[in-house]
């Protein structure tokens, strides 16, 4: 048992820290805490900057060239790059999983540029009729002369706007359920794709990285057969491989936040006065403190025990079920309290505690709703799962 | 970042593991679940079967005969012992770890014999007047004729009537607050000295090793100096470094408890039919299995950690705070979805869970309640404690 990350690592995740305080957190204030106002210019540049640092691809695993640092590396870096509210996008993103099954052609199209942000991706799942249970879907495709011809509509896409390419799931015309479901790596200049526009909400979630969710629509959309990603009816089993390892994110991201989130509350409350003391002199307050610090030292370590199950190929899902559950509810209490310290001032846009709680509401809410979670790690839980396994 | 238990652990945990269930387990319907109802003959017995396996002194240093185990491995281990709710005594206890400060003659006749289940041990703190403010004792010791003589009373104290001797804590006469606190070892057969009575309780702690809450009252009680731990004035000290690395258990018993509340409940969910289906089929009971297990997972690495910064000689008070409160909410929660899932035969004597529910209850209390832990975690992230350190 052992809670010390290695030299390399503690290297790296100390190179981060410094790049995030001397070049990100500076930018806050300017773009409003929110790395949607980043504008893409900015964003190439901070890319550019990171790159010549020496902290390029870090989700991008060994084999693709990229630093290898496994998932509890991947955990310790995004604990860092995620105390940044604008810019941490400058780091990458870690790839939808389901790209690693794409073939050699696709690989070099899509897969490796994905990696490097060269390329960059979303997926194309929801529709208005169907979110959490995506075997419903309607969107449909067709096979005409070795292309598919595409109709439909998606909704909640996020960063379709800016998207090079989807990961694109539809179901073979007349085929019902889990089995007509295919994915398309789907090009977003094709003709027949359209953005139809940005859809306000309450908050962007928290690993959006400037990402706005969108509604789009195919009319005849003609993709080749050759971009059908695995086999032709078989994009369940894309659809289930993708959002693991990805999902992991929650935990340091919230564990970064929350940290955040409690320092200002800590911060604030030894040094705001009322009716002569300071807030951190009330029991009320100490309790939000503690609960908070209980509630973050609790997520860390579940976290990096997930990222180690993955790094050792064990199976992790339940645990970053939990991990999802757990983050994104911690994150919204976290917030919650350190707005409550503030005051009113903890609900003004000078600071970023209303967006980290806006965020936070979104969270359980994205990457599949806490209630699908809660049922997956009950379902594991009554057919045998069980912890450590020792 | 290592969350595996070496060879060695594994296989002390598996040989703990099997004589629990062989030996102890089986015990339980007969003493009602409640190592309170263990004869005195039979623990000994017990204690003689765990030496002659070769697991006797699990809890002894190196420097007195002892296997010499780090914090890891005995979270580790007291996982395992804790899983029965009878004849986890047969393992021996942590001693205090004010009990360090004993001279060479001390060691000899208390200390030793302490870590070795040769005497029993307890504290003496507590009195009617103060309980969570030790600072507010008022029992008093004068120094009269080449020895210092003890007047007053303790309340509360588990196991007085069973001990060998107490850590007795009194003032000397005339001081006030934490000055002159004194810290005395006091043979429990001397004059003067009486067991008033038995305190019936809703419950007894979880972890108290069958001890008893007592009344005691000191009439003249006459010791000699070389009973004093430590020196004159200077008990406060001792009082504050007692109760910390013993207070580790509150992890690993609150998860090995937890997780059988959980195993029951599980088991019972997925067996027990109303209305034409298992009580598992509901989301209000999947959400019960699914929010007890993210709870145990949670505090389960918590407590490793805690274990692992003591093995490196690192402040883990924080931490620690931590893990008390949140295992015993988290237990009670745990065994309060567990008494709700099975209906009335939850409540009833026939099953453990009320027991172990009225134990966490009591839990929340016991070895400093859980605001004064707050207060401690509050008051240590106000002065600058921060999370790992990085």
């Amino acid at each position: 048992m052992d809670f010390e990350l290695s030299e390399e690592v503690t290297m790296m995740r100390g190179a981060v820290k410094q790049f995030v305080g001397q070049e990100l957190l500076p930018l806050e204030r300017e773009y409003n805490f929110d790395e949607i106002y980043l504008p893409d210019e900015k964003r190439a540049e901070l890319t550019k900057k990171v790159k010549d640092a020496g902290l390029s691809g870090l989700y991008v695993p060994k084999q693709y060239g990229g630093p290898g640092i496994g998932f509890v590396g991947q955990v310790a870096m995004q604990e860092e790059i995620h105390g940044a509210m604008v810019g941490y996008t400058a780091f990458g993103k870690p790839v939808y999983e389901g790209l690693y099954q794409c073939n050699a052609e696709q690989t070099e199209e899509y897969l490796i540029p994905a990696l490097w942000g060269e390329k960059k991706a979303c997926a194309g799942i929801t529709e208005p009729i169907s979110g959490a249970d995506p075997s419903m879907m309607v969107t449909y495709a067709e096979e005409r002369d070795g292309k598919y011809i595409i109709n439909g509509r998606k909704i909640f896409i996020s960063g379709a706007d800016k998207a090079d390419f989807l990961l694109f799931y539809a179901r073979l015309k007349g085929v019902e359920g889990r089995e007509g479901v295919t994915c398309f790596l789907m090009d977003t200049d094709l003709p027949g794709f359209n953005v139809e526009r940005r859809i306000e909400t309450l908050g962007v979630p928290t690993g959006s990285g400037g990402d706005v969710p969108c509604e789009v629509s195919l009319e005849n959309v003609e993709v080749p057969a050759e971009n059908i990603l695995g086999k032709p009816g078989r994009g369940w089993d894309v659809l289930q491989s993708s959002l693991g390892g990805v999902r992991l994110g929650f935990g340091p991201r919230t564990v970064a936040l929350s940290e955040r989130c409690l320092r200002m509350a800590r911060d604030y409350a030894t040094s705001r006065v009322t009716f002569g003391r300071p807030l951190a002199d009330r029991q009320a307050v100490q309790w939000m403190l503690a609960d908070s610090a209980i509630a973050i030292e609790s997520l860390r370590w579940m976290s990096y025990h997930s990222a180690w199950k993955l790094d050792q190929g064990l199976d992790a899902r339940t645990e970053i079920a939990m991990l999802k559950v757990h983050g994104s509810e911690t994150l919204e209490k976290v917030s919650d309290r350190a707005i409550q310290i503030h005051g009113a001032i903890g609900i003004s846009k000078d600071f970023p505690l209303e967006q980290i709680y806006r965020g936070a509401r979104a969270d359980r809410i994205v990457d599949g709703p806490n209630e699908v979670h809660r049922v997956v790690i009950a379902r594991n839980l009554t057919k045998g799962y069980w912890f450590p396994g020792y | 970042m290592e969350f595996g238990l070496s060879e060695e652990v594994l296989m002390m945990r598996g040989a703990v593991r099997q004589f629990v269930e062989r030996e102890l387990l089986p015990l339980e319907r007969e003493y009602e679940y409640d190592e309170v109802n263990l004869p005195r003959e039979k623990r000994a017995e017990l204690f003689q079967q765990v030496t002659d396996i070769g697991l006797g002194g699990l809890f002894v240093p190196k420097e007195y005969g002892g296997p010499g185990i780090g914090f890891v491995e005995r979270v580790a281990v007291q996982e395992e012992i804790h899983a029965t709710l009878v004849g986890y005594c047969a393992f021996g206890r942590p001693v205090y770890e004010g009990l360090a400060l004993c001279t060479p003659e001390q060691k000899e006749e208390y200390l030793i014999p302490a870590l070795w289940g040769l005497k029993l041990a307890h504290a003496g703190i507590s009195e009617p007047i103060t309980g969570a403010d030790p600072s507010m004792i008022e029992t008093y010791a004068e120094y009269r004729n080449g020895k210092y003589v003890i007047n007053g009373r303790k309340t509360f104290i588990s196991g007085a009537d069973e001990s060998d001797f107490l850590l007795m804590y009194a003032r000397m006469r005339g001081t006030e607050g934490r000055e002159g606190i004194t810290c005395f070892l006091v043979d429990t057969d001397l004059p003067g000295f009486n067991i008033e009575r038995h305190i019936p309780v809703m419950g007894l702690p979880t972890g108290v090793f069958g001890d008893k809450p007592c009344e005691v009252s000191l009439e003249n009680v006459e010791v000699s100096e070389d009973k004093i731990l430590g020196e004159i004035g200077k008990g406060w000290e001792i009082l504050q470094s007692s109760l910390g690395a013993v207070r580790l258990v509150f992890g690993p018993r609150n998860v090995a408890l937890g997780e059988r509340c959980l195993k029951m409940s599980r088991d019972y969910a997925t067996s027990r039919t109303t209305f034409g289906r298992l009580l598992s089929d509901r989301q209000a009971v999947q959400w019960m299995l699914a929010d007890s297990a993210i709870a145990i997972e949670s505090l389960r690495w918590m407590g490793f950690h805690s274990a692992w910064k003591l093995d490196r000689g690192l402040d883990a008070r924080t931490e620690i705070a931590m893990l008390k409160v949140f295992g015993t909410e988290m237990l009670e929660q745990v065994s309060d979805r567990a008494i709700q899932i099975h209906g009335a035969i939850g409540i009833s004597k026939d099953l453990p869970l009320e027991r172990i529910y009225r134990g966490a209850r009591a839990d929340r209390i016991v070895d400093g309640p859980n605001e004064v832990h707050r207060a401690v975690i509050a008051r240590n992230i106000t002065r600058g404690y921060w999370f790992p350190g990085y």
